[in-house]
């Protein structure tokens, strides 16, 4: 009996124990349980939370039109235009054999290869449920032969419209635009296009690009909800796209036209002439605060072409250098040797350094002799003693000869002055600052305005820029010296001294390019500009051509004229070159006399007739502002292998201001040669 | 002894058998464990909320009546109620003569499933009958509790020497194995749970059960190396050890579980809220994946309260186990806490990427008519025990 109550007892700890044990691993399961929800719920939730929303919610990209650019006076030259198109969603369509069926039918359709359509429907550039771009601008008819077909036959192939670019004044300011491209995978990776999405259209040149952030717009989205088959739920919300800015720019394009009818006048003229004539540019601005009125350039194109893409024949025929690529903008993406028209420039700068005074007269002979090498002026009369305004008048060259020579030499002086050897000075970047140099810098040559892209910059060469472009060429010219010499060459000698000492700024290259020769380069834009400075007296202005934004919400962002420079030289230096110029056009010997006398405004201007190298004809410049006493206009023309200034850009230039300031047109016929 | 008085003690007598008989009666009645009664209930309620939040939309959807999945859990929950209250109305003592033919029922309807089985997603566990589905293995449990309860009952008396052992390890492995074969892993592991509970409270040596788990985990070594496991399952033990990578096709239900879960955050997205739950991203989320709506729309808040409600429920099976008047009592409470326990643990476990998906329904709370009833049997079982046990 005692026993058998131990033995219960026993019994009864031992039953307690095990039970203890047994509860003790149930409140384990409990722990780890609860242990492992803490960890996902607590510590990890968010990262669940964004799982989770990333699997349940896909946002489709809704795209927003672009604005539309007009001009000053509101006239269009850029809209939209909705496109119908035929895009796929293929994951609507199924399994392989389906899809080879569906992009085979539709390419018979679309006229189109099944591989084309195959590649566009199932590219990758495009986020999912975003139906992928197939062929645009398909017929109506073809569109509403796919719309019946796309709920039954063909599931997944969406017709709808894109807003695409369209041009409805074709060839009048083609240039200006630009164009638009489906954005590239390599634009996609860099951060100046962060918040872009593929297959987005992205000004590729021109106003386009240049203005893109506020011509873009915003895109809209649409928010769904999808189950894990893909399918829409629900719609969750849409962000409507904010359509971009319409730009209102200051060209007007009545003067435009002017611009362009009188170039492609002036050029046909030329060419009957026997020139020829291949190209040119005309640049209309207001000196007045740099706005752009007109920005022409020939040959030209129809920029209908890229209304919803350009077809890549037609791109490749407007961009073919045997075609003078007439997708080229010559007012600014290309530089020329100025020759004359850049003599208000040496003169500025001759005024600025004190080397002359207006009244300052200097020996004009036919020839001006440097060394052994014979400099001369056009004409082979001598002009006596001329002051600057009779030398601008005249275009006389050994006037700007000497001028040149003589910057040179003291710039010479004063660089042998200096410690150390010249070339390790050069490199140092210590040499004499350089008049004609910094007066071109000042006046807005050898830098880019700003005004579009693919502009170019140009040159006004020195000491530093000669010693850059013998190391930038030194390898190449030093090969060609030895090849020269190794053949017996009679250019060996010249060769050899360009690889050794090809940096030399000698006073031959100053001579040359005080009379705008030898590498100085500039484009018309520039020119038309630094007019403009000395129209103003002194106030280079930066060009603009977007005068205002108006934001999808109705403001507007109105653009300020801003100065690239002012200039403090004295307004009587600006006089007597606005003297000087004043008589080109009225003086008894001026070069432009003939083409002006009878012009009802006075004109300030230049002539230019450029050495265009080789056996090419020269270029033919004018540039000028008018009236005279209150310029309204800058104009600069140049025409390529156009012959003298004289010639054809001055009475081109005419029937510009003919037209800018409302008078009847005379006949245009070309002038004398007086260069 | 001594001082008793003969007219008194007759009428004593008589008056303490009156009490005695009506006691009898009810005293099985106040015993009744109501907190049990009551966590119970709240299981059920929480599964059906449960239930109707992952399949009300996709029951609109298909215009089909949104409340079908809860009226039909709610008809087996009526059915299950009546089999508990049956069970519980009879002594658990009495049922101890009905142990055998259960067992050999069960056996029975095991290779009935293996034969003429209905066979879904790869696995065979499922009998028609007259239209009604019904999964032999569910009940196989309340069956294989009640059969080693009374064999250990029965050996009480003879010292629990190997012979026992062997005997209990026999009975368990016959169904599991037509369990295995079916294959339902999980199941089999929950029988294990349940033999290793018994075994345990049956007071068998500890080193038999030491020895007796280091042949367990040798044998299912010995499985792997023999590839005895079918190769889903491997693949599923081999994705619960990767889940959480996310990417590969094969952790696809248990990556949508975890961000399911993971994304109810402290107090849930609010039911029927979950985008992981409503637009059936997790699959099977009315039945094994059942624990994901709740993580999701209910949050780790919800998941307290369900593991509280399994909580109090074990947490009375011990008390039952304790107080239980015999062995065979304390057997049954302890085998039925040990398979709620250990399929709970599975369960969740699943949901929750820190056990292998095997399959196995969340007891009282999931959709499936053979668990509801086989949980609330258990339940009854319990119950039983509670309501003879000693005043």
């Amino acid at each position: 009996m005692l026993t058998g109550a131990r033995n219960a007892a026993d019994r009864g700890e031992s039953l307690r124990l095990r039970l203890t044990f047994l509860l003790l691993l149930v409140v384990g399961l409990f722990v780890l349980i609860l242990a492992r929800l803490w960890f996902l719920q607590i510590m990890a939730g968010e990262q669940f939370v964004a799982q989770a929303t990333g699997n349940a919610v896909r946002t489709v990209d809704l795209e927003a039109p672009r604005g539309m650019i007009l001009d000053r006076e509101g006239e269009t030259l850029v809209r939209n235009r909705w496109s119908p198109m035929v895009a796929v969603l293929p994951d609507d369509i199924g399994g392989e054999d389906e899809r080879e069926r569906i992009y085979g039918e539709l390419a018979d359709v679309l006229d189109m290869e099944p591989e084309v359509v195959a590649q566009r429907a199932e590219s990758l550039r495009w986020g999912p449920f975003q139906p992928r771009p197939v062929a645009t601008d398909v017929d109506r008819d073809v569109i509403s032969y796919i719309h019946e077909r796309s709920g039954t036959d063909w599931p997944g192939v969406h017709t709808q419209t894109r807003p695409v670019r369209e041009y409805p004044r074709g060839e009048t300011a083609a240039h200006l635009p630009g164009s638009v491209n489906e954005i590239s995978a390599e634009q996609l990776e860099m951060d100046r296009y962060d918040g872009y999405a593929p297959g987005q259209m992205i000004g590729a040149r021109g106003l386009e690009r240049a203005y893109e952030d506020l011509l873009r717009g915003t895109r809209g989205q649409r928010r769904l909800e999808v189950d894990p088959a893909g399918n829409v739920v629900r719609e969750l919300g849409q962000t409507d796209p904010a359509p971009g800015a319409d730009l209102q720019l200051t060209l007007d394009l009545d003067d435009q036209q002017i611009a362009e009818d009188a170039l492609d006048e002036g050029l046909d003229l030329a060419r009957e002439a026997g020139l020829p004539a291949t190209s040119g540019a005309v640049v209309v601005l207001d000196p007045n605060d740099g706005a752009v009125r007109a920005l022409a350039s020939a040959p030209r194109f129809d920029a209908g072409l890229f209304s919803g893409g350009i077809s890549q024949d037609d791109l490749e025929a407007i961009e073919d250098p045997d075609n003078e690529a007439p997708r080229r903008n010559r007012a600014l993406e290309e530089v020329y040797a100025p020759g004359s028209v850049f003599k208000p420039v040496t003169s500025l700068a001759a005024l600025r350094e004190g080397l002359i005074t207006p009244q300052t007269t200097i020996d004009c002979p036919p020839e001006w002799e440097l060394g052994d090498r014979t400099f001369p002026n056009w004409t082979s009369e001598p002009q006596g003693q001329l002051d600057l305004e009779q030398a601008l008048a005249r275009s006389c060259n050994t006037f700007y000869y000497e001028l040149g020579y003589t910057f040179w030499r003291s710039e010479s002086n004063e660089l042998s002055a200096q410690d150390g050897g010249v070339l390790d000075i050069l490199r140092r970047g210590d040499g004499p600052d350089e008049a004609l140099v910094e007066t071109g810098k000042d006046l807005g040559l050898t830098q880019r305005t700003g005004l579009l892209p693919a502009e170019a910059a140009g040159s006004v060469p020195g000491r530093e820029w000669k010693l850059e472009y013998w190391e930038a060429t030194r390898e190449r010219t030093c090969a060609q010296a030895q090849e020269a010499q190794e053949v017996g060459s009679p250019n060996a000698d010249l060769l050899r001294e360009l690889c050794e000492e090809g940096w030399r700024w000698r006073g031959g290259d100053a001579v040359n390019a005080s009379i705008g020769q030898g590498d100085v380069s500039v484009t018309p834009l520039q020119m038309a500009n630094l007019y403009a400075a000395i129209a103003n007296r002194g106030t280079v202005w930066e060009p603009y051509l977007v005068a205002s934004a108006e934001m999808p919400d109705g403001t507007v962002q109105e653009a300020e004229p801003e100065a690239l420079h002012e200039l403090d030289d004295p307004e009587a230096h600006f006089e007597a070159i606005h003297d000087g110029l004043v008589a080109v056009n009225e003086g008894s010997r001026g070069t432009a006399r003939a083409v002006f006398e009878d012009f009802e405004i006075s004109v300030a201007g230049k002539t230019g007739t450029a050495q265009a190298g080789g056996d090419r004809e020269n270029t033919s410049w004018y540039v000028g502002y008018a009236p005279a006493e209150d310029p309204e206009h800058v104009v600069a023309v140049v025409i390529e292998e156009g012959g003298g200034g004289s010639e054809t850009a001055a009475p081109l230039t005419r029937r510009v201001f003919e037209g800018l300031f409302d008078l009847e047109l005379q006949e245009l016929e070309l002038g004398p040669e007086t260069e | 002894m001594s001082t008793d008085y003969a007219g008194d003690r007759s009428q004593r007598m008589a008056r303490e058998e009156v009490q005695r008989q009506w006691s009898g009666v009810f005293s099985p009645l106040r015993r009744m464990d109501l907190t049990l009664l009551v966590a119970v209930a709240g299981l059920v309620a929480l599964g059906l909320l449960l239930i109707y939040s992952a399949t009300q939309g996709r029951m609109a959807s298909a215009e089909l009546d949104p409340l079908q999945y809860v009226n039909r859990q709610l008809a087996t929950g009526g059915l299950g109620l009546i089999a508990m209250l049956a069970v519980m109305s009879v002594d658990y003592r009495l049922l101890r003569a009905w142990a055998v033919p259960i067992y050999v029922a069960t056996l029975a309807s095991l290779v009935a499933v293996l034969l003429v089985g209905v066979t879904e997603l790869g696995a065979t566990r499922w009998l028609d009958i007259a239209g009604f589905r019904f999964q032999p293995s569910e009940l196989a449990k309340p069956a294989l509790v009640l059969m080693l309860a009374a064999l250990f009952h029965e050996r009480r008396e003879d010292g629990l020497g190997l012979r026992a052992l062997v005997e209990a390890l026999v009975i368990a492995a016959i169904p599991a194995a037509l369990i295995i074969v079916q294959p339902d892993l999980g199941t089999a592991i929950v029988f294990v749970a349940i033999t290793f509970g018994v075994l345990l409270m049956a007071r068998v040596k500890v080193r038999y059960l030491i020895a007796l788990v280091v042949i367990g985990v040798t044998s299912l070594v010995g499985a792997y190396q023999l590839g005895i496991l079918r190769d889903y399952q491997l693949a599923r033990l081999a994705q619960f050890v990767q889940a959480g990578q996310g990417g590969d096709a094969d952790t696809y239900n248990v990556d949508q579980a975890l961000a399911a879960v993971g994304a109810g955050q402290v107090s849930g997205q609010g039911l029927l809220q979950g985008t992981q739950t409503q637009l059936g991203f997790v699959p099977e989320n009315h039945t094994d994946f059942i624990f994901t709506v709740l993580g999701e729309e209910l949050g780790f808040l919800g998941a307290v309260l369900l593991l509280g409600l399994y909580a109090v429920l074990l947490w009375r099976a011990f008390v039952i186990a304790a107080g239980a008047r015999d062995t065979l009592g304390t057997l049954i409470a302890a085998g039925v806490a040990i398979a709620f326990a250990v399929q709970m643990f599975i369960n969740v476990g699943m949901s929750v990427g820190i056990m292998p998906v095997t399959g196995l329904p969340l007891p009282l709370v999931s959709y499936g008519g053979t668990n509801l009833i086989g949980s609330l049997l258990m339940i009854g079982l319990l119950e039983s025990v509670a309501m003879r046990r000693h005043g």
